[in-house]
Formats: C-alpha cells, sequence, structure tokens
C-alpha cells in the first residue's frame, strides 16, 4: 500500500466527502487515516537478527578468509543495516509479523482514538470512528449505541463490510465510494435533525508520516 | 587458521543436529512400522523425547566450548540465547490470554461444567456492546434451524449441503457428508434435544467464536439394493461457529431465513460458487454466524436410559437472583405499564399445568401453543425417546408451591422473565403393563425449576392472557404443528402476542 494513494487531491475528495457526511445526518463521523498503528520494532530488530545470523553464516563458510576481530564488528553492521531496512520498508515489517498482532494493535490504536478523541462521548451517542491504519491493511469502524441501534442490521453489514474490503486494498477512491455509500445509509436512518450540535471536528485526521 | 578452527566447531554443530534428525527420523520409521499403533506411538515419543533431550545437551555444550575457546562468537551467541528464552519463559508467558472463557477443557468438562453457562451470559452481555442485535433467543432459533437443515442437506446430497456454504465451512460440510452411509436417501425427523453453549472465546479479537453441543437424533432412510431401510440415531454434535465481531445481527426472520447473509436473497450460487444475486462468496462468517468444523461426540442407535432415578439438587438452595433485579424489575414495570406480575404468574401456573398435563399424558400437542419452537422440540425429542423404549413419565398430583422472579432480560428483540417455580407430585415412569419402573407412586417428590418466559419486543402492549384462549384472536387454543392459530394464522408459539415458556432450567446447572 502506498501513501501516494492517500494524495492531497484523495484527502480533499476525503475531506469533502465528510463534511457531507456531517451535514445530511445526526451521526459524527471522525476519518483517521495513518499510516501504521505501531512501530513494530520488535520486527526491525529480528530482521536485523536474521540479516545478522545470515552474516556470520557467510563469514564462517565463505572460501574468503576474514580476520576474526571484524566479525563482530561486521555482525553488528548486519544487525544495524536489517534494523534499517526493516524500519523503512512496510513490506518486511508485514512479512515478520502476525496477522492477528497487526489486527489488535489497529484495533487498540482505533479504540484508544474512539475515546480519547471523544467520539465515545457524544450528547446522542452518535459517533462513528472510521480508522485506517495503511501498513496494516485494515479498517476499523467503531460506532457508537446510537448509530448501532438505528441501522437495519443487513445494510449495515454491507456497509461494514465495503469499509473493510477498501481499507484492505488502501485505495483511497474505494473508501471515498464506501464513505458516500454509509452517507446514505446514515441519512436514511440517522438523518440530521438540527438539534444535534456538532460536537467533533469534521476535518478527517492524516498521519501519514 | 582460527576462523577454519571456527568453521569447523560449526560444522561440527550443524552434523550434530543432522545426525540428530537421522537418529529421530529413524526412531520413528522403526517403532511405527514395527510394533502395533499404541505401543509404536509411545515408543516413538520415548526416543523422540531423550533425541530432543541430548540435542539440548550437546548445544549448551558447543555454546559453552564456543564460549571459552572463541569468545568473540560464543558471547554474543550466549546473549541471545539467554534474551530468546528471557522473551519465551517471561515476556510470553506474561502476556494475557486472547481467550475470554476458556477453551481447553475438554467437552465433558466444558459442556457440563457449571460455570459455563454463566460465563456464556457475560460473555453474551459482552458480545452486545459490539452488537446491540444479539439475542440469545434468536441465536438459538438460528442454530436449532441451521442444525436441522444442515442434516436435511446432507440426506439429499453433497450438492444441496454445498448451498449452504455461507453457514458451514468446507471442513464442517465434509464432517456432515462422511455421516453418510451407502444408499442415503434422507434424513428426517431431525429433533434435537438441547443444545449447550459449550464456550465463547474470541471477544477481544475481530472473531468471536462459539462452541455449542448438540444433543439430537434424526432417522436416515437408505436404499440398498432395492431394500429400503431405516436407522434412527441419537447424536452428540461439537459445532464450532465464528464471526466477525462487529456485524449487527439480523432481526430473527432474517436470522433463520438462512438466505445469502450480504443481500438476504436466496440461497443461490452462480458458476463461481457466489451468491447469484449479489456475487458475493461469504466463505468466513463476514455477515454472520459460520460453522467452521463439526465432530460427531457420539452416535448410537440406542435412546437415552430413562429408567434411572435421580435425586433432586439444590431444592432448598436460595434463589439466584439477578444482580440488581430490584432496580430492574422497577424499570422494567414503568416502561410497560400494562403488564401485571398477577397475572404473569397466572399464565406461568397455567402453563406449568398445562404442561405437566400433556407430559404425563404424553399428548405432547397439547403443550405446543404455550412453548416455543426449540423448546418444543426439545420436549418432542424425549416424549419420542419414552414412546420408543414404551414408557411413560407421569407426574401426578402435581402442584405449584412456589414462585418467584428471579432475571428480567431486554434484548433488542425479546423481553425475557425467569422465574423460579417451587413444585411437588408423585415422579413415576411407568411401562406398557402401568409396572413402575423408576421413581415412586407414595414418595412425594418436590422439585424447583428456573422457567424464563420470553415476549417479542413488538407485542401489542395487551393484558397478559391467563385463559385458554389465542392471544391473539381470542378463539379457543387450537395450533397447528408450527405455532400458529388456526383461527387467525397468527403465530402464537414466538410470543408475538404473549408469554411463551422459552427454557426449563434445573437448580444444579442454574447460575443466573
Amino acid at each position: 500500500m502506498s501513501h501516494a494513494r492517500f494524495d492531497d487531491d484523495a484527502r480533499q475528495a476525503l475531506t469533502a466527502c465528510v463534511k457531507e457526511i456531517e451535514t445530511r445526518t445526526d451521526a459524527e463521523l471522525v476519518l483517521a487515516v495513518r499510516s501504521r498503528s505501531d512501530s513494530y520494532r520488535h520486527a526491525d530488530y529480528l530482521f536485523g537478527a536474521l540479516l545478522a545470523v545470515a552474516g556470520l553464516i557467510f563469514l564462517l563458510f565463505s572460501p574468503v578468509t576474514f580476520h576474526p576481530n571484524w566479525v563482530l564488528i561486521e555482525v553488528v553492521l548486519f544487525f544495524a543495516l536489517g534494523a534499517f531496512l526493516s524500519s523503512r520498508s512496510n513490506v518486511l515489517k508485514r512479512l515478520l509479523t502476525g496477522k492477528k498482532l497487526r489486527a489488535e494493535k489497529v484495533r487498540m490504536s482505533a479504540a484508544a482514538m474512539f475515546y480519547e478523541a471523544g467520539i465515545a462521548n457524544t450528547r446522542q451517542e452518535t459517533g462513528i470512528l472510521v480508522y485506517v491504519s495503511l501498513l496494516e491493511r485494515r479498517l476499523e469502524v467503531l460506532a457508537d449505541r446510537g448509530v448501532l441501534t438505528s441501522m437495519p442490521a443487513m445494510e449495515w453489514n454491507e456497509e461494514l463490510f465495503e469499509l473493510h474490503e477498501a481499507g484492505r486494498r488502501g485505495d483511497a477512491k474505494l473508501l471515498e465510494k464506501a464513505l458516500h455509500n454509509l452517507s446514505d445509509l446514515l441519512a436514511k436512518y440517522l438523518p440530521a435533525t438540527g438539534e444535534n450540535p456538532n460536537e467533533l471536528a469534521d476535518a478527517p485526521r492524516f498521519e501519514l508520516t | 587458521m582460527r576462523m577454519r578452527g571456527v568453521t569447523n566447531v560449526f560444522a561440527r554443530g550443524i552434523t550434530l543436529v543432522f545426525a540428530c534428525l537421522v537418529l529421530r527420523s529413524e526412531a520413528i520409521a522403526r517403532v511405527g512400522g514395527g510394533q502395533g499403533y499404541g505401543g509404536g506411538g509411545n515408543g516413538g515419543d520415548g526416543d523422540g523425547a531423550g533425541a530432543i533431550i541430548w540435542l539440548i545437551f550437546e548445544l549448551i555444550r558447543l555454546l559453552v566450548y564456543l564460549t571459552i575457546e572463541y569468545p568473540i562468537i560464543g558471547i554474543p551467541l550466549d546473549i541471545i540465547v539467554i534474551a530468546a528464552l528471557v522473551w519465551f519463559f517471561v515476556i510470553r508467558r506474561a502476556k494475557p490470554s486472547s481467550t475470554f472463557i476458556s477453551s481447553t477443557g475438554g467437552i465433558a468438562n466444558s459442556s457440563s461444567s457449571l460455570g459455563a453457562p454463566s460465563k456464556a451470559n457475560k460473555a453474551f452481555e459482552n458480545l452486545r456492546k459490539f452488537d446491540p442485535n444479539f439475542s440469545e433467543i434468536v441465536f438459538t432459533d438460528f442454530c436449532y434451524t441451521l442444525y436441522a437443515k444442515a442434516h436435511h442437506a446432507r440426506g439429499t446430497g453433497s450438492k444441496a449441503l454445498d448451498q449452504l456454504s455461507p453457514y458451514l465451512g468446507e471442513q464442517a460440510r465434509k464432517s456432515l457428508v462422511q455421516l453418510n452411509p451407502a444408499g442415503l436417501q434422507e434424513v428426517k425427523g431431525i429433533i434435537i434435544g438441547g443444545m449447550t453453549i459449550a464456550d465463547v472465546r474470541g471477544l477481544e479479537s475481530p472473531r468471536v467464536n462459539i462452541s455449542l453441543v448438540f444433543e439430537a437424533n434424526y432417522t436416515e432412510i437408505t436404499n440398498v439394493n432395492n431394500k429400503v431401510s431405516e436407522m434412527t440415531y441419537y447424536v452428540r454434535e461439537r459445532w464450532e461457529l465464528e464471526r466477525n465481531r462487529d456485524v449487527l445481527s439480523p432481526t430473527p426472520e432474517q436470522a433463520t431465513a438462512l438466505h445469502c447473509p450480504r443481500c438476504g436473497a436466496a440461497l443461490q450460487k452462480d458458476t463461481t460458487g457466489a451468491c447469484a444475486f449479489c456475487g458475493t462468496r461469504v466463505e468466513r462468517g463476514e455477515f454472520q454466524w459460520f460453522v467452521r468444523k463439526i465432530t460427531v461426540l457420539d452416535r448410537e442407535a440406542r435412546g437415552p436410559l430413562l429408567t434411572s432415578d435421580v435425586p433432586e439438587a439444590g431444592t432448598n438452595l436460595p434463589s439466584i437472583v439477578q444482580p440488581g433485579f430490584e432496580n430492574i424489575r422497577v424499570a422494567f414495570e414503568k416502561n410497560h405499564a400494562n403488564f401485571s406480575w398477577g397475572r404473569f404468574q397466572t399464565r406461568a401456573r397455567l402453563i406449568f399445568d398445562e404442561l405437566q398435563a400433556a407430559w404425563s399424558t404424553l399428548d405432547w400437542d397439547r403443550a405446543r401453543p404455550h412453548e416455543t419452537d426449540n423448546l418444543f422440540q426439545m420436549h418432542q425429542y424425549w416424549i419420542d425417546a419414552y414412546k420408543r423404549q414404551q414408557l411413560r413419565n407421569v407426574v401426578d398430583q402435581c402442584t405449584v408451591t412456589a414462585m418467584q422472579p428471579v432475571k428480567i432480560i431486554e434484548d433488542a428483540f425479546y423481553n425475557a422473565i425467569t422465574v423460579r417455580i417451587g413444585a411437588q407430585g408423585y415422579d413415576y415412569t411407568v411401562d406398557t403393563n402401568s409396572k413402575i419402573v423408576a421413581g415412586s407412586k407414595n414418595n412425594l417428590r418436590r422439585w424447583t425449576e428456573y422457567w424464563t418466559f420470553i415476549r417479542n419486543r413488538q407485542a401489542k402492549p395487551i393484558e397478559t392472557r391467563v385463559d385458554l384462549n389465542c392471544p391473539n384472536c381470542g378463539a379457543p387454543l387450537k395450533v397447528n404443528q408450527a405455532g400458529v392459530c388456526q383461527f387467525c394464522g397468527g403465530k402464537i408459539t414466538s410470543g408475538e402476542f404473549d408469554w411463551v415458556l422459552s427454557k426449563i432450567e434445573q437448580d444444579e446447572s442454574y447460575l443466573g
């Protein structure tokens, strides 16, 4: 997944989409797009260690003779190089981490944001967080009780499925389309009454560093 | 050259590991090939364990050797090994388990475990935080329907079973097909005697898993060499279900229809195996519960033992009352102005009397208007078991001695009230010659049970009926096997009009 897919145009389109949702419904939607939900430092160290071991084996079995004093330094260098490469590569991080762990990290980050950003404390319990984590290729939707009890199950599950698919593919266009569909659903079953104050900032949160 | 020396040491180490593996595989081959199944297995395990211990010992020796002779290699390796050991034994073990309810117990343990129902209730309460639509009643209905349809489908052929693929995984379908005897024509008379929620886990993860144990019977009709024969089986099966945690449970009608869980259209597949209407292949419980695995625990042609005298347990124990029951009761009364405890208890007594009369006479149709479909089916299972063994269980002079409300639950679709009923009577079992084969005509038996009545939340707010008339049209109660009033066509056994009995739990198994 490339951050390029969430370029300026895509961000503007998503911002407009969220604003539109806010005008059509009483639901308070917050969109967050993050590059990753954890540093996965252990994956960097693991790759560093693997490279160090591979380097050590090379040093030991290579027909070229190396001076023993260099071995430790070279092994450490291999480790540092591996850790650095992994820290720069989403692919390596994905390869060296379990799916379950990645899902857990995304879920925890989304849950933390749901509470810390006050989405869980809206007056009519109508907060929704759509949280996209690009490295993990996952999307989490956390909706407050007021939303869940207003939605028909089949249609809600359908929108949820589409959103998850968009998150899995990391495609901003797909996400925008899924959000539009969600907007229609929310407008139908939780329409704007004009009585519910806008309690949360409308601007999506992009953390793509 | 020192490095060559080190190379030799490593080469020795690798040779050692290789030798170890060779020895291990030789041990397995020899034992497995030369001895009986049980002995071979044990022998192999012993040799395997010995080889592993020997390998560990040799690796430690190698590490010590490297540390002393070649510290530049040995010490970093020591650090790595120690760090790995610390990580494995301290950090990894300290991590909390993601299992909500322990799944380590075997089926006998978990299904009969006293803690299981209570834990399941708590787990369901937690699940409702993510899925406010979740209703245990609807879930039970769904499972009963799926069980019956799955067994019926396997009798029709594997293609019919494949139609249920959005609800039954490949492994589950294979397990069902494996049950089919040669020449199977049909599976009929599928009656579920009980469904136990053995385990609920995964509430901290995106996937929730539920283990169920079904106790059921069915009849298989086979045709071999133009000879048609029937065989009735009593079975216990463990079903492992899973679902995405965050989806919303569908309405009772949608849940039991077993249509495409995504679009709601009838189950019909295109050439790729996807839904012919929405084009989705639902194969992992993305929208609705999905059976991953089925394990047959018992399958016998013999019915359950019905002539044992089981003493009452827990009759004198205090009632288990829902925490905060008084407040819940006040809130319930406030929200349901038409509700009257007096009328409710009168109706509960009426149902109790009707059920006892129906049971003692084996005229179970009399009980039909008062029980949900699942409970009626469960009782039908036992009635059939008595009939097949030419026995009849009688409860003479049965009277209710006490009734205490203990629990009120309001979910998205149903209201449920549990009362503890105290009763007494002469409980005995007779054969076709009226000879008593269990129980006693002379010893008065006292017992208590927890009875749960349900009513649909969409039901009209009318007064609870306390006579034997249809709660919808008022005509004398006459319903068909589906629980539909023959006069007005209203389905009165789903709680759409009035309270019906949904569950009976014994003192020893009820935990609130």
